[in-house]
């Protein structure tokens, strides 16, 4: 019935191509008066704007349509997204609050977690959420492993209709995280096509999706929780450039910005400003060149004999000016950032440096045994030179301005990198021999352990430097298996720097954290975007976490 | 194609005597190499220096201190603008050498090794006439994995198709002419006559061949960067800082993309026009064909 | 029949040129480098090795290049072109959807570049010598020398972000369902692409019919009845346009293979949801299904025009033994 109804679609779509080219041959010929009709007509379109009970929101903050809906294909993987509901929730306090689940209680040994769901929730068809629907969300994705690692799960039972008891191998602090990703699917209407007809139990569903250009969401009429004022949601799924055209010309109000158009003056909009925790730095491999690996299951080499010495990974924490790449890269748009979770529960603070100071540099270079004796401005060491490529995805505008940046100020202390942008394939190929502009921010500490644990080597791309630290492991360890939040902050703290060692900047510097980039947007005037969390990883959700108390100012 | 007046009217020369015409020939053949030359010496003499991020010279429109304005980088665009152009030069340069050999060997080929060896080399060139330009050189650019290597191969591979046609009818004609059949008869092994006369004899119209690629060649060199395949971004080649006014067309920011593009436009015109007046001035009659 | 022998010919010609177009393409694409495992795994993942082993084996990354061909060219013989990595949908739906939009895009260019073209050639070689066949001529070898990206973007900058009169990208308007989107805002979002590709696709008929009309003028028959008194629209009428109308139209359909490389640009510039912007994410995302499959139905209809205009070569000139 879809099948036939979409081909039929086809078939009209069809005749109006046909008919639209032979018209604008038409209008081409001489049909002047027929263009300025067109203008006319495109201005009463965008006239919404005017209305004062606004219930629709058209909004261009990115391509959100990454994992197309599907848990399985990624959907939710940076905890917000508006047509599902997950058993766990974040306040904007950063707490792990109840959602689908009344509330959560954790055993003493911390490995049987059980949730008593809610009565009332419902899935946007009608059809009541049960244990039964957890129960197989979680089990598929464990099968599945590819988007969530769900390997220390041992079992997932649906006790009753609405209790799930989920019983672990090990303790695992970060779970509560994923309990905030994962959105619930419905197990009476799940499979290979999901995508195209999607069932949630999120405030919002999916109205229409024209692949590659926009999402049209509803509001949810069976959502359990507040109803929003907004009922209708169209997200263009614009690249920024067009995203800001849009908003010029009165047609959307909520784009994203990045930095470089923070100053543009759009009438009846203002520039939002978010911090983040969406941070940006430079992985540098720390073992010498000659390994092979994998990454992502292919076999790569790995290693750099120039970025495995410790003394060039330091001196680029403390010479490159993070200040100054804000400047240059971000219009000043970001904070500096220090070890990918800067002011989260579990940061070290004992991590923040002095930084900028290329004398320092020049002397941990200098002391390592780096100097420049040919006097070419690049520093050697046992003749070899401290040179080596910078990667950065090439889709990446903002990776793109600051390796450029941070290689333009490494020069400055004798360091050279070449900066090479491409393909994140590619990437993930060369990554593990050269510098990669990196990027990360939860509102969870999992990351600390999967880029910097030595357990997760060859695992997809995690630990990409391949960085091996007896005591930090250590530390990582006991972090990932406390029982209490507040134990596993502890030793995430110390992880990063207990004194003498750590991952971070100061410590081993593995990947040297930069900056954190804030959210921009420009939205109308009247909109009331409520209280926002500290944004995570992902501009393109990081806004709709309070969604349902938006609201539209008169 | 055109006859020689048609060519010089074309160039808007004025139609005089036959000695007149060639001087303004070899006139508008000087002004268009000077003009190539000039842009050469200056992306050798502009320093290095004027790409370097700067956070208070962003987003200058065009003035005296940056002719071309700067980018959202600060970095100085008529600098930019020259090292792409030089770029572009030796790409085009490298790209259209090896799809000569490849022109000329396939034409040579194709008139000497017999019928089979004819149709076979047709069916090629058939195959690659057959396949969209763009399309494969998107997919050639890939094997090799990118990189400035990756452009200049998929641009040999797609760009000698015409080139060989025209190779393997002029050596066929040659092949017919009297001194070659005498050269044959002696025993001489058909090694040595493609060597000592048929390269000499095609060599004025490979010569030209090449000329007339260039202007093509960096065309494509400049869309296939433009569409983000090739080079790595930030690298100054035209299409590149092309595809990345794209991104701030809209912010207004013109200058971005109106001068790179039309010195890109001159030193094509430039390029066409130089394979052409030389066309006429070694071959006159070629002209007529 | 000759002709109908040489068509048959041709047909055969082109079935194998096919198969090796198939053959090339699919090897071609087995030496790059992409990686469609990871493609698909995308950018943030945890997945162990045993995991993308069994990831592998479903998508028959692990069957040798032989077995992968044979599997791909039988079931695309069965109009199966596969599931396309990015979109994880049935390239052929995919390319269906695309190709539409792309038709009409390319397909209007086509019209309008013959026409305008034929026209601008026509109005050179009467006018020959004149400042209107100056301007024209100069227009045209301008025109091949620009680039047909930045071509458009000029437009872009003119009428869609100083005048306002078009959007800036896209092929319907923002925030509609698709069953109200009217057929005038279709025209809208067409307009500056189909401008632009039909801009650039003026000048090459416009120079050949200009150089054939011209040698049309200089046969005896011409002089012979302009010695008559005819008029110069007589004459085109009695003797131009039958002579050199099948020519042009020729050209134009051997320019079908710009054309597409054209409107990959086009697309890129203006954001135009078309086959050819297709092309280009499949090919910079390493998906390699849809690649192939695109890859295919653009060298068929290149194939198509290039049997068309070579048929038509040989009814106007019968004498043409060859390629042309």
């Amino acid at each position: 019935m879809r099948a036939s109804n979409r081909r039929w679609l086809a078939r009209k779509r069809a005749l109006s191509y046909f008919l639209s080219a032979f018209s604008v041959f038409l209008l081409l010929t001489g049909c002047e008066s027929g263009s300025s009709e067109l203008t006319a007509n495109h201005d009463a379109s965008s006239a919404i704007n005017s209305q004062t009970d606004k219930e629709e929101l058209v909004l261009a903050v990115g391509k959100m349509d990454g994992g197309q809906f599907d848990p399985k294909k990624g959907w939710g993987m940076t905890q917000i997204r508006l047509t599902h509901s997950s058993l766990l929730t974040i306040d904007p306090e950063l707490n792990f609050i109840g959602d689908l689940a009344k509330s959560y209680t954790i055993s003493e040994d911390a490995l049987t977690w059980t949730f008593p769901l809610r009565e009332d929730a419902k899935f946007s068809n009608g059809e009541q959420v049960t244990a039964g629907d957890v129960k197989f969300t979680y089990e598929m994705l464990k099968e599945d492993g590819i988007k969530f690692d769900l390997s220390f799960v041992k079992s997932i039972e649906a006790t009753d209709n609405h209790t799930v008891v989920i019983t672990l191998n090990e303790p695992r602090s970060t779970f509560v995280s994923q309990l905030t990703e994962i959105g619930i699917v419905p197990k009476a209407h799940y499979d290979d096509h999901y995508s195209q007809n999607p069932i949630g139990s999120g405030p919002y569903k999916i109205v229409q999706y024209d692949d590659g250009q926009q999402v049209i969401m509803e509001y949810n009429p069976y959502w359990y929780g507040t109803e929003p004022q907004f009922k209708k949601l169209t997200f263009l799924l614009y690249e920024e450039d067009a995203a800001l055209a849009a908003a010029k010309a009165g047609e959307a109000d909520i784009v994203y910005v990045p930095p470089t158009f923070a100053e543009q003056q759009v009438e009846g909009m203002t520039l939002r400003i978010y911090e983040s925790i969406d941070s940006r730095g430079i992985m540098l491999p720390t073992q010498p060149s000659g390994g092979k690996g994998l990454t992502n299951g292919k076999e790569v080499e790995y290693g750099n004999d120039v970025t495995s010495d410790l003394a060039i990974r330091q001196s680029l924490n403390v010479g490159l000016n993070r200040q100054e790449l804000l400047d240059v890269a971000l219009n000043g748009y970001g904070q500096k950032a220090y070890c990918l979770c800067d002011n989260m529960p579990w940061f070290n603070e004992e991590t923040v440096t002095e930084d900028g100071d290329v004398e320092a540099a020049k002397k941990i270079l200098a002391d390592g045994g780096w100097v420049d004796t040919n006097k070419d401005g690049i520093v050697e060491k046992d003749g070899r030179k401290a040179e080596f490529t910078l990667y950065f995805s090439s889709s990446d505008q903002l990776r793109s301005d600051l390796s450029l940046a941070v290689a333009d100020q490494a020069a400055e202390f004798g360091i050279k990198m070449n900066t090479v942008g491409t393909t994140w394939d590619d990437i993930y190929v060369k990554g593990k021999t050269a510098a990669v502009a990196w990027g990360g921010g939860r509102h969870h500490p999992h990351q600390l352990y999967t880029m910097n644990s030595s357990k997760v080597f060859d695992q997809g791309i995690n630990n990409m430097s391949y960085y091996r630290n007896p005591k930090v492991d250590e530390y990582l360890d006991k972090a990932l298996t406390a029982p209490t939040q507040e134990e596993s902050n502890k030793y995430w703290k110390l992880a990063q720097w207990d004194g003498t060692t750590g991952f971070s900047g100061i410590g081993d510097a593995p990947i040297v954290w930069l900056v954190r980039v804030d959210h921009l947007y420009l939205a109308n005037e009247k909109l009331d975007l409520g209280k926002q969390p500290i944004h995570s990883h992902g501009h393109e959700w990081a806004l709709f976490g309070n969604v349902t108390e938006w609201t539209w100012g008169k | 194609m055109l006859s020689i007046q048609e060519e010089i009217e074309v160039q808007g020369v004025k139609v005089g005597g036959e000695f007149n015409v060639r001087k303004k020939m070899l006139l508008w053949l000087t002004i268009s190499s000077g003009f190539l030359l000039i842009i050469l010496i200056l992306s050798f003499w502009l320093s290095n220096d004027h790409l370097r991020l700067n956070a208070t010279n962003k987003n200058l429109a065009p003035s005296l201190g940056h002719l071309f304005g700067t980018d959202w980088l600060g970095r100085d665009m008529l600098t930019r603008t020259m090292k792409g152009l030089r770029l572009s030069l030796a790409v085009g340069a490298f790209a259209s050498l090896i799809s000569v050999i490849i022109a000329t060997v396939m034409g040579i080929c194709a008139a000497t090794f017999g019928k089979a060896v004819d149709a076979v080399i047709s069916w090629i060139i058939d195959l690659f006439i057959g396949m969209p330009h763009l399309v494969f050189m998107v997919l050639i650019c890939f094997i090799a994995g990118g990189g400035i290597h990756g452009i200049v191969l998929s641009i040999s591979l797609t760009h000698w198709t015409a080139l060989a046609r025209v190779v393997r009818s002029e050596v066929l004609q040659i092949k017919s002419a009297e001194y070659i059949q005498i050269s044959r008869s002696y025993g001489k092994s058909p090694w040595y006559i493609a060597r000592k006369h048929i390269m000499p004899a095609i060599f004025p119209q490979i010569m030209i061949g090449f000329l007339l690629m260039f202007p093509h060649v960096i065309l494509h060199e400049a869309a296939l960067t433009f569409l983000g395949f090739g080079l790595s971004p930030q690298t100054p080649a035209i299409g590149i800082i092309l595809s990345e006014a794209m991104s701030h067309i809209s912010t207004g920011k013109w200058w971005l993309v109106v001068f790179p593009g039309l010195l890109l436009v001159v030193v094509v015109k430039c390029f066409d026009s130089i394979g052409e007046q030389l066309r006429i001035l070694l071959e006159p009659a070629s002209s007529n064909e | 029949m000759i002709v109908m022998k040489s068509i048959v010919v041709r047909l055969i010609r082109v079935v194998t040129l096919l198969f090796g177009l198939s053959v090339l393409t699919f090897s071609l694409i087995h030496l790059s480098p992409l990686d469609p495992v990871n493609a698909y795994i995308g950018g943030d993942s945890s997945a162990s090795p045993e995991q993308i082993e069994k990831f592998k084996e479903y998508w028959g990354v692990d069957k040798s290049p032989v077995e992968q061909y044979l599997f791909w060219a039988g079931a695309m013989l069965e109009g199966n072109f596969g599931i396309s990595k990015l979109y994880r949908s049935p390239v052929i739906d995919i390319i269906q959807s695309r190709f539409l939009t792309s038709l009409a895009l390319m397909g209007t260019a086509w019209i309008l570049s013959g026409v305008f073209g034929y026209l601008l050639g026509m109005t050179a070689a009467m006018n020959r010598g004149k400042k209107i066949d100056k301007i024209i001529k100069w227009y045209s070898y301008t025109l091949v020398s620009t680039p047909i990206f930045w071509m458009g973007l000029i437009l872009l900058i003119v009428f869609a972000v100083w005048l306002k009169w078009f959007p800036v990208g896209l092929a319907v308007p923002a925030g509609m369902l698709e069953s109200e989107v009217r057929f005038i805002d279709r025209i809208h979002h067409f307009v500056l692409p189909a401008l632009t590709l039909s801009i650039l696709g003026v000048a090459n008929v416009a120079m050949h019919t200009r150089e054939k009309m011209i040698d049309i003028l200089n046969t005896e028959y011409v002089t012979f009845a302009m010695a008559r008194g005819e008029s110069r629209w007589q004459i085109f009428k009695n003797h131009g346009f039958r002579n050199s109308i099948i020519p042009a139209i020729s050209l134009q359909f051997a320019y079908f293979g710009e054309l597409f490389g054209g409107s990959m640009l086009a697309e890129q510039v203006f954001a135009y949801p078309g086959l050819g912007s297709t092309l280009t994410t499949a090919g910079l995302k390493g998906d390699l299904p849809l690649m192939v499959g695109i890859i295919l139905i653009s060298s068929l209809f290149v194939f198509a025009g290039n049997l068309i205009a070579d048929m038509l070569n040989r009814i106007v000139d019968p004498r043409t033994k060859g390629v042309v």
